[in-house]
C-alpha cells in the first residue's frame, strides 16, 4: 500500500543500461504488484481491488548470475485502451514505450475462463512470454482445478503457477528468467476472431483440465449483509462512526505517551544545553514545533491500519459498486468514488488513481474534487483544533463530543467533494455520453497482517520523513523569522518595554519580528475571520504541508509554556482591537480555522501533482483559486454563526 | 464473423519429435481414428498446393505434416480456419482405420511428453521399441530399468495415458 | 496519450450516436425489439449470452467481450445495488459489477 505518503513518484534509482527487462502485464488485480514486490523486494502498494497500480514501476532482481528488470505494469481487461492506465500497457507491448525483452503474463487462475482471451491477444505481440498462474491457493479452496503442464503444452509457453506467500513459485520464476534463451513460443499465434477465440480458449482449457472454482461461499454470505441495501449501509456508518471515535479513544493516550517523552527530552536538553539562544531553539522549534507534529503518529498510523483493511479485503469494489447510482448524480461513476476515498490517506494517491477513469471529463471533476477529501495532513491540524475546542471526557449520550466532531469533519469534507465534482461535471456537459461503468467485484480476502503492517510502517515512516525534512526545514526557518531581528536592551527601553520581565522582552522581539511583519501583511485578508498575525503566519507557513500549522502553534506555545502546550494555546490572548485580553483561540476563531482547513489547498505537492496530471497550471490555478474562496467564506460563515450562538 | 457463433473448439500443439507436425486438438470422438485420405474442400487444396504432406487422426486430435519449404507461423491461421470447416463436416473425410500407426505415433509422443521427462529426470530412458495389435512394447533403460517400483508407477502412468489417447489400447508391455 | 484522446473521442461521438438510435426502446419505452436483454434479467436467473448489440461502438463492443460477455456464455444476477442500478453478474468465473446502460447491449436467451 500508499508507500508514497504525499510524496509523489517515489522510485528506486535503477540503471538500466545492459539489462534484460521484463514486464508484468495481466488483467487488474490478478497479483502482478504482489509478485513485483516478492521478486524485486521493494513494497509497491497492492489492494484487493482492480486498478490499484496505475504507472509503470521499476524493480530488479538478481537471476542466476545477471541483474534484470522488471516492470510492474497498471493491469488491464484489454488491449484497446480507454483510460491512462491502460495506455500504459499497450505502449510498452506496442514498442511505443521501449518494449521489453520479455512479458511475464500474470493471471488469477480462479478467471482464466475470461483472462485466456487477453493472453492470447498479448501473444500475438511476438514478444517471448511465460504465464504465471496465480491464486492457486483460492482456485483450490474452491474446487477448482488445472493441469499447468498441459497447459502449458496447449498455450506452447511456459506455465508457473505461483501463490502468493510461497517462496517456491518464485524461485521458479527467477530460475526461468535465467533460461530467458530458450523460452518456447506458440507454434502458431492463437486467433484474431472473437468466435475462433472463443474456440480456442475452450480448448485449450478443457485440454488442461480446467475446472473453474466454485463461487466463493464465504464472499457471497458477505455481501449478502454488507451489499444489503439497509444492512450495508447501516454497518458502513457504524464501523465508520467506531473508527473516529477510536480515534480520540485509542490514540490518544498513546500520543500522550509520545508527549511525556518529548517533555523529558525537552527537561534533558534544558540542563544539558546552556547556550540561551540554542537551549530556545531545541525547546521551541525542534521540541515543540516539529516534536508537536510528531505527537500525532498514533492518529495517523490507525488511519493507514484503517485504509490498509478496506483496501486488502476487497470492500474498495464493493464501495464503488454500492456508490455509483450517487456518483451517477454527480455525473461521475463509482470507480472516481475509489479515487475519492483512496485520497483519505492523501490527496495524491487520490488524483493518481483517476487514471483508471476512461472519460477525461470525469477525471478532471474528480481531480478537482479530491483535494476537499479529508487526507491525514489534516488530521493532526482538526486534532489539534478540536482538542482546544472541546474538554476531552465531554460526551453527547454514549458518544465522546470530539470523535463526533472529527466524524463531521470527514463527512463534511466528502460531502463537499461530491458537490464539487457534480458542478464540475455540469459545467463540462458538452458530451454527454458516458462511457462503460463495470467494476470487478473480487472475492473476499483477509487482509494479509504482513501486507498492513508493511503499509502502516511504510506510511510512519513517510510521515516520520516528512516531519523531519520539510516540516523540519519550515519550521527551523520560521523559528528564524519569529526571534529576528533580535532587539538590544536600549532598543526595547527606548520603545517602553519592560526590561525587568523576560516574557515582555520575548513578547516583544516575536511582535516585531519578521514573521510578524509578515503575518500583519495579510491581516487585512484574515481579520474577519477573528485571526491574528500569529495565527496568519500559520496559515501561510501551512503551505508548505499542512501541519507546519500545528508545528508553528507548537512552537508559539512552547516558547510561553513548554511544559503544558495545550494550556498555553488555550490561555493565548488577543494582543489588541476591541476584543484585546479575550482567549484569542474562541470557539468562533477555531471554527473558522476548521472551516479554512476543511476547504483551502493548502498543499503544493498537491498543486505539484495537478499541473502534472492536467499537463498545464490551469488547473491547478482553478483549483487553488476555488478552494481559497470556499474556504474564506466559509470561515467566514462559521465564525458568525458560532460568534451569534455564543 | 459473429455468425459463427459456435466455432467447433481447437488448438495447436506441437510434437516434440518433429517440428514440421502440428497436432491439432479437437473434441473427442469428432472423427473415426486412423490416416485420412480425403479431405473437405478448404482442406483438401492445401493437399493439393503441396502445402500439407499428410495426415493423422487420434481420438481427440488430428496430426498434420506442413511441407519442409513452408512453415506453421504463416500457413497456421490459414490451415486452421480450413480445418474449423473441415470438422463442420465429418461426413466428408475419407479415413482409414490403421490403429497400429496412430498407436505409434500416439505412444511416441506420450513418451517424448511428461511421462518420458519423469523417466529421463531420473536418468532413464524409455524407448518404443513396437506395437503389435493393440499391444505397445516399451524398452526401459538406465537407472529406472532396475527400480521395480519405479518402473511399476511409471508403466502404470504410460498405460494411462496412452490410453486416454487411444482408448483401444490394450496394454504397455516392457521390452 | 494522443491516441488515446483520439479513440476516446471517437468511442464518445459513436456512443451518442448509438443511444440517440433508441433501437431496443419506442417512445414510450417498451420494448419493439423481440430479443431479450441483459439488463431485463431479474436477479437470480441465469441466461446465456447471445450476441453483442453488433452496432455498439468498436471498442466498447471489444470490452464486453474482453470482461468475458462472450456469445455462449452464461450470466447469472447476482444482486442489484440500493438504487437498482448498477448490477452485479456472475460469468466466466468471476463477480462484475455493470451498469443497465451497458447491459442493455447484451442480447442474451434463456438459459435452457
Ligand atoms: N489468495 C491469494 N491472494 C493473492 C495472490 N496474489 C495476490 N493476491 C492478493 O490479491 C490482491 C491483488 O494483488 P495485487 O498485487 O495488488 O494485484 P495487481 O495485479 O497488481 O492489481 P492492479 O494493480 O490493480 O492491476 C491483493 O489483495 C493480494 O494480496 C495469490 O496468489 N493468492
Ligand atoms: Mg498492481
Amino acid at each position: 500500500m500508499s508507500s508514497s505518503h504525499c510524496e509523489p513518484g517515489t522510485s528506486t534509482q535503477i540503471t538500466l543500461a545492459g539489462k534484460r527487462r521484463f514486464a508484468l502485464i495481466g488483467n487488474p488485480n490478478s497479483g502482478k504488484s504482489t509478485l513485483f514486490n516478492a521478486l524485486s523486494g521493494l513494497s509497491v502498494k497492492t489492494g484487493n481491488y482492480p486498478g490499484v497500480t496505475v504507472a509503470k514501476h521499476l524493480g530488479q532482481t538478481r537471476v542466476g548470475d545477471s541483474t534484470v528488470i522488471l516492470e510492474d505494469l497498471p493491469g488491464t481487461y484489454s488491449l484497446d485502451a480507454i483510460s491512462p492506465d491502460e495506455q500504459v500497457v499497450v505502449d510498452v507491448l506496442s514498442g511505443v514505450d521501449e518494449a521489453p525483452d520479455g512479458i511475464i503474463i500474470v493471471l488469477d487462475s480462479t478467471t482464466l475462463q475470461r483472462s485466456l482471451g487477453f493472453l492470447a491477444r498479448v501473444l500475438r505481440h511476438n514478444i517471448p512470454a511465460i504465464l504465471v498462474l496465480t491464486f492457486t491457493d483460492d482456485l483450490q479452496r474452491r474446487g477448482g482445478h488445472i493441469d499447468a503442464s498441459a497447459l502449458s503444452r496447449a498455450l506452447g509457453i511456459r506455465v508457473i503457477p505461483a501463490t502468493s506467500g510461497e517462496r517456491q513459485g518464485v524461485n521458479k520464476i527467477k530460475a526461468t528468467l535465467a533460461e530467458f534463451g530458450s523460452w518456447e513460443s506458440p507454434v502458431i499465434a492463437p486467433p484474431a476472431d472473437a468466435a475462433q477465440l472463443t474456440a480456442w480458449t475452450e480448448s485449450v482449457l478443457s485440454t488442461a483440465s480446467y475446472q473453474p472454482p466454485e463461487p466463493d461461499r464465504r464472499t457471497a454470505k458477505i455481501d449478502a449483509v454488507l451489499l444489503h441495501p439497509v444492512w450495508g449501509t447501516l454497518v458502513f456508518f457504524i464501523v465508520m462512526f467506531a473508527f473516529f471515535q477510536t480515534i480520540f479513544a485509542v490514540a490518544a493516550p498513546m500520543q500522550e505517551q509520545i508527549e511525556v517523552f518529548f517533555a523529558w527530552l525537552g527537561a534533558k536538553a534544558d540542563a544539558a544545553i546552556t547556550i540561551g539562544w540554542l537551549g530556545a531553539f531545541v525547546s521551541e522549534a525542534l521540541l515543540g514545533g516539529v516534536g508537536g507534529v510528531l505527537v500525532f503518529l498514533p492518529q495517523i498510523a490507525l488511519l493507514f491500519v484503517m485504509i490498509a483493511i478496506l483496501e486488502g479485503s476487497g470492500y474498495m469494489a464493493r464501495a464503488a459498486f454500492l456508490m455509483d447510482r450517487v456518483m451517477a448524480k454527480a455525473g461521475l461513476e463509482g470507480r472516481a468514488f475509489v479515487s475519492l476515498l483512496s485520497s483519505v490517506a492523501c490527496a495524491i494517491p487520490g488524483i493518481m488513481a483517476t487514471r483508471s477513469l476512461p472519460s477525461a471529463k470525469d477525471r478532471l471533476a474528480t481531480m478537482m474534487a479530491a483535494p476537499l477529501i479529508t487526507c491525514s495532513a489534516r488530521l493532526p491540524v482538526y486534532v489539534l483544533l478540536i482538542g482546544l475546542l472541546v474538554d476531552p471526557d465531554e460526551r453527547f449520550g454514549p458518544f465522546n463530543v470530539r470523535g463526533l466532531i472529527l466524524f463531521g469533519m470527514y463527512l463534511l469534507g466528502a460531502v463537499s467533494a461530491m458537490l464539487v465534482a457534480a458542478i464540475a461535471t455540469r459545467l463540462s456537459r458538452r458530451s454527454g455520453a458516458l462511457l462503460p461503468f463495470y467494476m470487478e467485484i473480487p472475492p473476499y480476502q483477509v487482509p494479509k497482517l504482513q501486507a498492513v503492517v508493511s503499509a502502516v510502517w511504510a506510511s510512519a515512516g513517510a510521515f516520520v520523513r516528512k516531519v523531519t525534512s520539510i516540516i523540519m526545514v519550515t519550521t527551523i526557518v520560521l523559528w528564524l523569522l519569529l526571534n529576528f531581528p533580535q532587539r538590544s536592551l536600549a532598543e526595547m527601553d527606548a520603545a517602553g518595554v519592560d526590561t525587568s520581565s523576560e516574557t515582555a522582552m520575548s513578547a516583544y522581539v516575536l511582535d516585531n519580528s519578521y514573521a510578524a511583519s509578515v503575518g500583519k501583511a495579510v491581516e487585512p485578508v484574515f481579520a474577519p475571520l477573528g485571526f491574528d498575525w500569529r495565527i496568519n503566519i500559520g496559515i501561510v507557513s501551512s503551505l508548505a504541508a499542512r501541519e507546519v500549522f500545528v508545528a508553528t502553534l507548537g512552537q508559539v506555545a512552547a516558547a510561553e509554556n513548554p511544559d503544558e502546550p495545550l494550556t498555553a494555546l488555550q490561555d493565548m490572548k488577543v494582543l489588541n482591537g476591541p476584543d484585546k485580553g479575550d482567549p484569542l483561540f474562541s470557539p468562533s476563531v477555531i471554527a473558522a480555522l476548521l472551516m479554512f482547513f476543511a476547504f483551502a489547498l493548502q498543499c503544493m505537492s498537491t498543486v505539484g501533482v495537478l499541473r502534472r496530471e492536467t499537463g498545464s497550471w490551469r488547473w491547478p490555478a482553478i483549483a487553488f483559486g476555488y478552494m481559497f474562496v470556499v474556504a474564506w467564506t466559509m470561515a467566514f460563515l462559521a465564525a458568525s454563526l458560532v460568534r451569534l450562538v455564543t | 464473423m459473429s455468425a459463427t457463433v459456435t466455432s467447433i473448439a481447437i488448438h495447436p500443439e506441437r510434437v516434440a519429435s518433429n517440428s514440421s507436425i502440428i497436432r491439432w486438438v479437437i473434441p473427442a470422438g469428432t472423427l473415426p481414428v486412423g490416416l485420412p485420405i480425403g479431405f473437405p474442400s478448404p482442406l483438401a487444396q492445401f493437399f493439393t498446393d503441396r502445402v500439407l504432406t499428410a495426415g493423422l487422426v487420434e481420438d481427440s486430435a488430428v496430426w498434420l505434416w506442413i511441407h519442409p519449404d513452408e512453415s506453421w507461423s504463416t500457413q497456421g491461421p490459414a490451415v486452421r480456419e480450413a480445418l474449423v470447416e473441415a470438422l463442420a463436416a465429418p461426413d466428408h473425410w475419407v479415413i482409414e482405420p490403421c490403429d497400429d500407426a496412430v498407436l505409434r505415433h500416439v505412444a511416441q509422443d506420450v513418451l517424448a511428453g511428461p511421462v518420458g521427462d519423469v523417466i529421463r529426470s531420473h536418468g532413464g530412458d524409455a524407448a518404443l521399441s513396437s506395437v503389435n495389435g493393440n499391444v505397445v512394447e516399451v524398452e526401459f533403460s538406465g537407472a529406472c530399468s532396475h527400480c521395480p517400483a519405479i518402473s511399476f508407477t511409471l508403466h502404470n502412468r504410460l498405460e494411462k495415458e496412452i490410453r486416454a489417447r487411444h482408448p483401444h489400447l490394450e496394454r504397455v508391455v516392457s521390452a | 496519450m494522443n491516441h488515446a484522446k483520439a479513440s476516446l473521442s471517437h468511442v464518445i461521438s459513436v456512443l451518442s450516436h448509438t443511444q440517440t438510435q433508441g433501437r431496443f426502446f419506442s417512445r414510450t419505452g417498451r420494448r419493439v425489439d423481440s430479443r431479450d436483454t441483459l439488463d431485463r434479467v431479474e436477479t437470480g436467473r441465469t441466461s446465456i449470452v447471445q450476441e453483442i448489440d453488433p452496432q455498439l461502438d468498436p471498442t466498447i463492443h471489444q470490452r464486453l467481450l474482453d470482461l468475458g460477455f462472450t456469445p455462449g456464455t452464461p450470466i447469472q444476477v447476482l444482486r442489484a445495488a440500493p438504487l437498482g442500478d448498477p448490477r452485479i453478474y456472475r460469468l466466466a468465473g468471476y463477480e462484475v459489477a455493470l451498469r443497465a446502460q451497458q447491459a442493455r447491449h447484451i442480447v442474451v436467451r434463456e438459459d435452457s
